[in-house]
């Protein structure tokens, strides 16, 4: 029997349902994250992947709802649980660090108090004895002082500091799973770096398994053990870290990597791609991408194209794909 | 801190001294003076004594005379004396101060009271039928009049049930329960007439801070909704309602002058409109200068509970 992962999202579909009636924004997203593996979702702005990672939590904004599919964790279905279950796992299974460490840390109690917070409410410590774990968290994370730093209050902090205790918190309660919503995304690059080390760090040391969430494939190609590409609400294409980086098969992920600046390559400009996300009431009935594809073949605004295994870890979903694929089989048959 | 207080009185101190002379020359300028009503009582009274008497007390002058003249004199703790009530004018102002601060002092006590567990309820719960059912409230209180609220309870409770007394204080040397008898009435209407805004502010407060991205992290730590709207976002969402009830606190105690009158309470508010009505100058000008002094301490007040609330506010390491 093969072993259940640890986390496994089926088919999950998200929308909105507000006066102007529901609207589906993320359509059918499966993925599976492995213990201590890391699993980065990709994709421009507008493209659903921070909403699939708070709906895994249903921390959705207001009027967002899971509308169809399953989150796992070890077997369980999050998605059915009530508030008090889910209570329960955010914070002590899987937590949250965000892209805006400023605003995420709430600016009237000391650091140190907001790290103890997860303690208190998880391990059901005394105030008194979180207080002092989280001096413990915060030397973790690389603070330095960090018992003269826990009384200090957010704004007193520096950007890469804040950062580091929303890691603190995120990691006091040792949990499976972290989900980095563009952790870095707000700090100056240097501070990048570190925090990034931090975070590959304390996962070999904890066995976290991480989702990351960022646009940027510089920085995923050295966290990410497997890649999924977002567009418009869908994974289009998706696999190990190497399949994707080394071997991009959708017209969407060749076209998002060489956006990304390398620093083998001597451009006078970077490419970049023409138009933009269509929203999620935009959307045409064919391939999202087929109105900014250079490739894009009748069919393409027709007709959704299927999820297309390509190899045991490589999927993708694209025509042209498909037929090139075919014409393929075709030959060897 | 202690040297922020010193700055601050300095400057409150300025602003007293500025507001005392507008003051002064603004009753200058209402038509009629004391002697004026004098002659309109007394038909003997011929133009010459009129002037004789505007000389003898110093009603010819020019106003920043007569303000520096009686600056000097306040100077020297002599307020002079009430017109209206033949007493000095501390010994007027001093028992209705006292009265309109338990009024008023009731009335904004009990009122924040509802107010803020009201407004956070209705906030924590946008667009549920709490949240609606505290918003039709909130609009009836600020939208009743205060007379006509203040008519109806009176008719309803006094006249037709005869349960409460229409007005007035009660007799010296009544117990307390006989006191809140009085009071009941008066606190009720401003109560009810001032809850539904302030509730509207702690709502609009609190609905802008849990949507504030570190209501998320409270979430996302497995914080229950009780400790995230009370604990991550009651301390945040107080911060812009403080400043609100801070100028409501000078308002204390200048009284409601429309709710006094029609229960007879004796307070500020009846007491300024009465002295300005009868040209009490000297007791008008005390009354409405320790309104602009209680304002300036509310505001104080409001600064310091600023610096305790939100630790990113620091008084008193000015540069």
């Amino acid at each position: 029997m093969a072993i259940t992962p640890l986390l496994k999202v089926d088919n999950l579909s998200i929308g909105f349902d507000n006066d102007d009636g529901l609207v589906r924004v993320v359509e059918d997203v499966s993925f599976t994250l492995e213990r201590g593996q890391t699993l980065s979702l990709v994709g421009e702005s507008g493209c659903g992947k921070s909403l699939t990672a708070f709906a895994l939590l249903q921390l959705l904004p207001p009027f967002g709802k899971i509308l169809s599919g399953s989150v796992c964790l070890q077997g369980e279905n999050l998605a059915s649980m009530d508030e008090a279950q889910l209570q329960k796992i955010r914070g002590n299974r899987i937590s949250m660090i965000f892209q805006e460490p400023m605003s995420a840390l709430n600016p009237v109690f000391p650091v140190g108090v907001q790290v103890a917070e997860a303690l208190i409410l998880h391990k059901g410590m005394a105030k008194k004895a979180a207080l002092k774990e989280a001096v413990g968290m915060l030397e973790k994370v690389g603070i330095p002082d960090p018992a003269s730093r826990a009384v200090n209050y957010p704004h007193q902090l520096s950007g890469g500091m804040r950062q580091r205790v929303m890691i603190a918190i995120a990691l006091a309660c040792e949990p499976e799973i972290l989900i980095a919503d563009e952790p870095t995304t707000a700090l100056d690059v240097t501070i990048q770096a570190q925090i990034l080390d931090l975070m590959h760090d304390l996962q070999e040391n904890l066995g976290t398994a991480i989702l990351f969430i960022s646009h940027d494939f510089g920085v995923v190609s050295r966290m990410a053990d497997d890649i999924a590409v977002m567009y418009a609400g869908r994974v289009i294409e998706q696999g190990s870290s190497s399949d994707i980086l080394l071997n991009p098969q959708h017209p969407y992920t060749q076209a998002l990597l060489q956006t990304t600046p390398r620093i083998d390559a001597s451009l006078d400009r970077l490419p970049a791609i023409a138009g933009r996300v269509p929203g999620p009431r935009r959307r045409p009935p064919g391939c999202c991408f087929a109105p900014r594809c250079s490739v894009a073949v009748d069919c393409c605004s027709k007709q959704r194209p299927e999820r297309l295994a390509l190899s045991k870890s490589h999927i993708a979903a694209c025509h042209v794909l498909d037929s090139s694929k075919q014409e393929v089989s075709h030959a060897h048959g | 801190m202690r040297q922020y207080l010193l700055a601050r009185s300095a400057q409150s101190l300025v602003v007293i001294l500025l507001m005392s002379f507008v003051i002064y020359g603004l009753i200058g300028l209402m038509p009629g003076d004391p002697i004026d009503i004098l002659a309109s009582e007394d038909p003997t009274m011929t133009p010459e004594d009129v002037a004789a008497l505007r000389a003898l007390y110093d009603l010819d002058l020019p106003v920043y005379e007569r303000y520096l003249n009686w600056l000097g004199r306040a100077f020297t703790g002599e307020l002079g004396y009430s017109r209206l009530f033949g007493q000095p004018v501390l010994d007027v102002l001093g028992p209705a101060l006292v009265s309109t601060l338990v009024l008023m002092g009731t009335a904004f006590i009990v009122a924040i009271a509802i107010a803020i567990p009201v407004g956070v309820l209705a906030a924590s719960k946008p667009r549920s039928a709490l949240d609606y059912g505290v918003n039709l409230f909130a609009f009836a209180g600020i939208s009743l009049p205060s007379f006509w609220l203040a008519l109806m309870l009176m008719t309803l409770l006094c006249v037709t049930l005869g349960w409460l007394p229409a007005g007035g204080t009660a007799p010296a040397g009544s117990g307390v329960l006989e006191q809140l008898r009085y009071m009941l009435l008066p606190v009720a209407t401003i109560v009810i007439v001032n809850v539904g805004s302030y509730s509207r502010f702690v709502r609009a407060s609190m609905l802008e801070v849990l949507r504030k991205d570190y209501i998320r992290t409270a979430r996302a730590k497995g914080a229950g909704q009780w400790r995230v709207v009370w604990r991550h976002g009651l301390r945040n969402g107080m911060i812009p309602v403080v400043t609100i009830l801070a100028l409501e606190f000078g308002s204390l105690f200048s009284g409601a002058l429309i709710v006094e009158t029609i229960f007879s309470w004796p307070g500020m508010g009846k007491l300024i409109f009465d002295s300005i009505m009868g040209n009490d100058f000297n007791l008008a000008l005390i009354a409405l200068l320790l309104a602009t002094v209680l304002t300036l301490l509310g505001n104080l007040l409001a600064d310091i509970c600023y610096a305790k609330l939100d630790p990113r506010i620091v008084i008193g390491e000015g540069r």
